[in-house]
């Protein structure tokens, strides 16, 4: 038999068999723990099905920073670290304390519920036409004019442009909401629950530059390899992450207005490619000339890179940082 | 590449998505705690992601459909954001809830 077949099918009973567990494991510590591995079998299936852009950024957003995110909460709704986590705080965290726990019915009713939509989606898979490539054509035909050579980056910030603007605009409102939700109006007095040592600070002091080249480094890949503003911005955010539990100075330190012209840099710069290409004669909005888009996308995947960066390192920082008394 | 083996794959590939979000589902409906159902969701749009990135190397002649994996690197960034945001409610949800338990006279969130 050949490998690559057997690769396939010890990855997928790892992925069906990790995320089983982590619905079902009693202890919630367990669950957290499984679900980090839950993004890193998920990534390796992205590089298995060719897509390493998504790996990349699966392997840090999805094990990384889901990871953390969960980490942080746990710890806030348990802070006197006791494992029993389910049974306590079970009772605590739900929206309706008086409903009684779901019975047989419930079970049962779900059970329908579920089975019936996998059914309806296993109908939609094999309804798929048996030919056809997609976009891919299109995608390959129109790439020379789109400013930039690698398909990914093409489609993300010139051909589906509009998507990653409104996407830039979810990060933002994200991040606006968890400022209301946790009665902020920044991040300065946020500090780390524990005092970071020594060794953890000279660590990533050293750290440092080197993640700077990274994030340039994945940048400048973008253009014509995988890489882009999204894997560069993931990897800004984990510097700032990383420089604010050490001690650092980190975005906590930024004034308010700094921190929000960051926060929406990404999204501002995108608006402003739209105005001008909208109030440009003999163009369409968001069309961009094809001998000023190469210049055009990488001032936008910049601005992108440190909003995503700032965005992703204020939802970690708000979730695990606490005020100083 | 052998055509035949591409389908094979396409088709382990999309059972196991199909699979990730009927689990999810499930979790979600049953399980109750809230920082739980934040993983479920996360696992069904893992299954989500699965299924289209399927696709895009399924119709592949010499590189995979790069829409869908646009798409899927834009979920992937807006599920991050929505999962922090539905953890700073849970947290927000448990915060209320503690202080309606310490209230002597239980009146101050006791709307049900």
């Amino acid at each position: 038999m050949n490998l690559t077949l057997l690769f396939d099918v010890f990855l997928i009973a790892a992925l069906l068999l990790v995320s089983w567990r982590l619905l079902g494991a009693s202890d919630l510590f367990q669950a957290t723990v499984l679900f980090i591995s839950f993004g890193l079998f998920l990534s390796l299936a992205w590089i298995r099905l060719q897509a390493p852009d998504i790996a990349l950024a699966e392997a840090a957003v999805g094990a990384g920073l889901a990871g953390v995110l969960l980490l942080g909460t746990f710890k806030g709704l348990e802070p006197e670290e006791d494992r029993e986590g389910e049974n306590l705080s079970s009772e605590a965290c739900r929206l309706d304390p008086i409903s009684p726990c779901p019975g047989r019915a419930h079970l049962l009713l779900a059970f329908t519920f579920v089975g019936s939509m996998t059914a309806l989606l296993l109908l939609a898979v094999l309804d798929l036409p048996a030919e056809g490539d997609g976009l891919t054509l299109l995608v390959f035909q129109s790439l020379d004019r789109s400013g930039v050579e690698h398909p990914v980056t093409a489609v993300l910030l010139n051909f589906r442009f509009y998507d990653t603007w409104l996407e830039l605009g979810v990060l933002v409102a994200a991040a606006l909401s968890i400022l209301c939700v946790r009665n902020r109006l920044d991040l300065r007095e946020l500090r780390p629950s524990k005092v970071p040592d020594v060794m953890l600070r000279r660590l990533v002091m050293g750290l440092t530059p080197i993640m700077i080249l990274v994030v340039v480094y994945l940048l400048w890949l973008g253009d014509h390899a995988p890489g882009g503003a999204f894997q560069a911005g993931v990897v800004l955010a984990a510097m700032l992450i990383l420089l604010w539990f050490s001690g650092h100075a980190s975005i906590t330190s930024l004034s308010r207005i700094l921190w929000l012209f960051s926060l929406i840099a990404g999204f501002a710069m995108m608006l402003l490619a739209a105005v001008i290409t909208a109030s440009w004669p003999e163009m369409r909005p968001l069309e961009f000339a094809e001998e000023w888009s190469g210049a055009i996308i990488l001032a936008i995947e910049v601005a992108a890179t440190l909003s995503i960066g700032v965005v992703l390192s204020s939802l970690a920082i708000l979730s695990l940082g606490a005020v100083e008394d | 590449m052998d055509l035949s083996m591409v389908m094979s794959t396409f088709f382990l590939y999309s059972l196991a998505a199909m699979l990730l979000v009927g689990m999810g589902i499930y979790g979600l409906l049953t399980r109750r705690h809230l920082l739980r159902k934040v993983m479920a969701l996360n696992v069904i749009a893992g299954g989500v992601f699965l299924l289209l990135i399927t696709t895009a190397y399924r119709n592949q002649e010499h590189f995979p459909d790069p829409v869908p994996q646009a798409m899927v690197l834009t979920g992937i960034v807006v599920a991050i954001s929505a999962t922090g945001f539905a953890l700073a409610l849970v947290r927000r949800i448990h915060q209320r809830m503690k202080d309606a338990k310490t209230d002597p006279f239980g009146e101050k969130w006791d709307r049900s």
